[in-house]
């Protein structure tokens, strides 16, 4: 959910302060980019971390 | 598209783990509905087939959360799909590699995972986990990277023969057990009330096609309640018969939009 995250915050941002003053419509913000994760299923059997092994 | 979705995972009747690892995930985007599910079959001693199973399809989960949204946006299509999953497949081969390298044991997992994405569906196999399109008829999409696959494309060897040769569990293709990987790729239309099921080898062995067209008719689910109880089922018929591995399976089955009447959430 992390990433939705980051879009929260990039919903935020006021067009008119973007750094090179291009306008930036909400709904490319919002719309284009929607990605909400509604199923999120692990079904495993270990409890070890492998990269932290390694 | 909508998507009822469910699973079975049974450690079956001799095995003291379950090596078996799945995931589902499903996102809701701007170009409707998209589902990932993942397979895998671990192998190892001392619980090191469950540790490389469930790498592998955490992996594959993260990758659907972090950047799979990224290749969806970019417009860049599913040749883009490909290469990343290459890249991703061969990481993850490398990590489960130098993992066994370090604690002096060898671990590994098949990997089959399928994304349904638009109109169609993005399959990666590695090892004899299976993915299954069942409608009027049964399609085993995924080919086995096993020894007796092998033989009987060399015609040495026949389905009925290869189906009780004791040489049957030997793989050709494996994630982690040797520093490279070779996969195969698979694209198909998504067609509706088709039922895809993706499982491992506990779970086909003992299946006949017949009962599974019989039983996975996609046309008469309409709920994942429903599907679940047709997985248990199949699951439970596989433990009749014998079964003595993991017996794992995930069933898909796609819907035009709003046709859905529950969720797995």
């Amino acid at each position: 959910m992390d990433y939705n995250k980051e879009l929260d915050r990039e919903e935020k941002v006021d067009p008119e302060e973007t750094p090179d003053g291009e306008e930036i419509t909400e709904e490319i913000c919002q719309g284009d980019r929607k990605f909400d994760l509604v199923l999120d299923i692990l079904c495993v059997h270990s409890d070890k971390d492998l990269r932290a092994g390694l | 598209m909508d998507y009822i979705q469910s699973f079975c995972s049974d450690i079956g009747s001799k095995r003291k783990t379950n090596q078996d690892s799945l995931a589902l995930l499903k996102a809701e985007t701007a170009y409707g509905d998209i589902l990932l599910a993942v397979m895998c079959d671990g192998m190892g001693g001392h619980s090191e087939g469950e540790l490389a199973s469930k790498f592998c399809v955490t992996e594959m989960a993260d990758w659907f959360r972090n950047a799979f949204p990224d290749i969806l946006y970019a417009g860049v299509g599913p040749a883009a799909l490909k290469n990343d999953w290459k890249h991703l497949l061969e990481d993850v081969n490398l990590l489960l590699f130098r993992y066994g390298e370090k604690y002096h044991s060898q671990l590994g997992s098949t990997m089959t995972a399928c994304l349904f994405w638009g109109s169609q569906y993005f399959c990666v196999h590695v090892g004899d986990s299976r993915m299954y399109e069942i409608s009027d008829e049964v399609l085993q999409v995924t080919r086995d990277h096993s020894w007796v696959e092998q033989e009987i494309a060399k015609g040495n060897l026949t389905r009925e023969e290869a189906e009780h040769d004791r040489r049957r569990n030997i793989l050709l293709e494996c994630m982690g057990i040797t520093d490279s990987v070779s996969m195969d790729f698979y694209t198909g239309e998504i067609i509706p009330d088709t039922v895809y099921l993706l499982c491992t080898d506990g779970f086909w062995h003992c299946q006949k096609p017949g009962e599974m067209k019989q039983l996975c008719r996609g046309e008469t689910i309409h709920s994942n309640k429903e599907l679940q109880d047709i997985l248990e089922n199949l699951v439970d018929m596989a433990l009749d018969r014998g079964e003595k591995d993991n017996i794992s399976v995930i069933g898909v089955v796609p819907k035009p939009d709003k046709e859905t009447a529950d969720g797995l959430q």
